[in-house]
């Protein structure tokens, strides 16, 4: 008995250590993993939260193939037990003693074909217990044809709240600071061709970015 | 004994997956998307359901809520979904047992679909999906439900690709 | 006689009790003509019970007017559309709450106030607003029947009858009438 005791003892940390490891920001559902040696289509892009307002919370922004239910997402989390790589911390805004935002580059792999760029969701946990999240009520539809073996950019994703519940991604581009972060994940990945997807559908969930100084763009940490 | 007991219990409680009258819609891939819609549903519970799974479809490229403008395609739908659930004294017996035992839960649902354009009906669509469920503690049958008007959509978004196909004889698909 | 009395106290107590329906009585407006397919939202949006029984309580209260062609429910960024919301006010305070150790049988009284707002909306551009307040002394027990609901009756009368005044929604022609009244199904479908 002491010596099973000493064993659990020996191996809780351990175990408490590696679930704090970050996590993939990339989730995307089986029928939509490209098979091994198979054709592959990658998406790349960045999520998260802008600054430290309401919108510093789990997120995502889903995608689905076109015509069926089977979807990918890309998320962001700052939990202790999930969270994903903190690549990107700069403040954004004239305000030099503003608390930095954060965002995570993900690398999607996909089978090619047809997608659709079509919801969000934001979750939050209250201080007692409770849950909240947030998602489009009536959803919009942002469509992508994704070719073999080539890889693009979507843009980086970087949401924000207007008060507690209005909350929307702002959407910019910085393929070649994304780029780096992305190829350091994914060492063979193609070169990165850009997007350019029309976001006007998915007004006012997402709009384009709001020009501001980026001032004291912090080192990216692994 | 209460082996066997259990396994016809389990045997029976896993019955209980709903059925749906309307098949689920085979909507052909790889064609061009339609022109947007702008529809409005008739229905204070499914409206943005309904308009989702219009979406989900992946057939118009975008699937508007609200008033068409002039030139744009129109669709109004009276979706009548009605729950028809088990009498009250079934469900009186069902909450003695826990909700162990299963009750009736079916959704009756009659669409119209009204294709308008400047005013003047181009097509009208009906569809009807009676979905059987018999829901437990454990099983409300909340995807049937969302599965019943989700193959409306999807039927409603097949037929539109065809007639939409069948205007353009010449084209040559992939 | 003494039969007599005691059927005529429980004719009367039954008839006290019959008054305490709190569901809304149909609105005294009743429309003409109706308005051109257009959306309506009640606020509040969510999926509690309370929330989805007020919004169904409202929406039919509002649909049984008869001044509705053809109702969408949401917020819609084209065509006319219109919110129907409470802002808070003010109602039974904490000693009401506390009037429950009586049973609530003890007449507490507290002063209400029960606000009403319709926006009206074209094209997701506010067109106007429409707002409404009544104010009052009520009294928490269990005999006296709340006054909102009789306050939210009033008010919605009197929006759906600005609303017609105003003339800023058009009505349905009766071509566009007939379009919308389907008749015998026409096309394939039917499963």
């Amino acid at each position: 008995m002491p010596v099973v005791l000493r064993a659990f003892a020996r191996l809780l940390p351990l175990a408490l250590l590696t679930a704090c490891a970050a996590q993939s920001p990339v989730l995307v559902s089986d029928p939509l993993q490209p098979a091994a040696g198979g054709p592959v289509a990658y998406l790349v892009g960045s999520i998260g939260p802008l600054g430290r307002d309401n919108a510093y919370t789990n997120q995502r922004i889903l995608l689905r193939q076109r015509g069926s239910q089977y979807g990918a997402a890309a998320w962001w989390g700052h939990a202790e037990v999930a969270h994903t790589p903190k690549d990107i911390e700069e403040v954004h805004g004239s305000n030099k003693k503003a608390l930095p935002g954060e965002a995570s580059v993900f690398v999607m792999p996909l089978k090619p074909g047809d997608y659709e760029f079509y919801d969000f969701q934001f979750f939050w946990s209250g201080y007692n217990g409770g849950y909240r999240s947030l998602q489009a009520r009536e959803q919009f539809l942002v469509p992508m044809h994704l070719e073999a073996g080539k890889a693009y950019y979507m843009g980086e994703f970087r949401s924000s709240c207007l008060g507690v519940s209005a909350c929307l991604f702002f959407h910019g581009g910085k393929q070649t600071r994304d780029e780096v972060i992305a190829r350091r994940y994914t060492p063979g990945l193609p070169p990165l061709l850009p997007l350019n997807l029309n976001m006007a559908p998915a007004f006012p969930f997402v709009m384009p970015m709001p020009a501001a100084d980026v001032v004291n763009n912090k080192e990216p940490k692994q | 004994m209460k082996k066997t007991l259990l396994l016809t219990a389990s045997l029976l409680l896993g019955g209980c997956a709903g059925t749906q009258t309307l098949p689920d819609p085979q909507i052909q891939v790889g064609h061009d998307y339609l022109p947007p819609i702008t529809v409005m549903v008739d229905s204070l519970e499914h409206s943005y359901e309904l308009r989702n799974y219009l979406r989900e479809s992946g057939v118009f490229s975008k699937v508007d809520n609200g008033a068409a403008g002039e030139g744009e395609t129109q669709v109004m739908v009276k979706l009548d979904a009605q729950r028809k659930l088990a009498p009250t004294p079934l469900l009186l017996l069902s909450c003695a047992t826990l909700f162990l035992l299963p009750l009736q839960n079916d959704l009756d649902t009659k669409a119209e679909f009204t294709v308008m354009r400047d005013g003047k009906v181009l097509n009208r669509y009906h569809y009807e999906n009676y979905m059987t469920k018999y829901s437990w503690l454990f099983d409300l049958g909340i995807p049937e439900r969302q599965e019943n008007i989700r193959r409306v959509a999807r039927a409603f978004a097949r037929d539109m690709q065809a007639a939409n196909l069948a205007n353009k004889p010449l084209e040559a698909k992939q | 006689m003494n039969n007599l009395f005691k059927v005529g106290l429980s004719v009367v107590g039954l008839l006290l009790l019959g008054g305490c329906n709190p569901s809304m009585k149909p609105l005294g407006y009743h429309a003409e003509k109706t308005y051109v397919p257009m959306s309506l939202m009640v606020v509040p949006n969510g999926y509690s019970r309370f929330d989805v029984q007020q919004r169904d309580e409202l929406t039919t209260a509002v649909r049984s007017s008869g001044a509705f062609s053809f109702v969408d429910h949401g917020f819609a960024r084209k065509g006319y559309g219109l919110v129907i919301s409470q802002p808070p006010g003010k109602g039974a305070g904490v000693l009401v709450a506390l009037n429950a150790l009586t049973l609530l049988t003890f007449p507490m009284p507290y002063s209400y106030v029960h606000n009403l707002t319709g926006k009206l909306y074209k094209d997701g551009e506010l067109l106007r607003t429409f707002t409404y307040k009544r104010e009052g002394m009520s009294v928490g027990a269990w005999y006296v029947p709340p006054p909102i609901t009789e306050n939210q009756r009033q008010m919605l009368t009197e929006l759906m009858r600005d609303l017609e005044a105003s003339t800023l929604i058009p009505h349905v022609s009766d071509k566009g009438q007939a379009a919308l009244v389907s008749p015998e199904s026409q096309v394939s479908g039917v499963e």
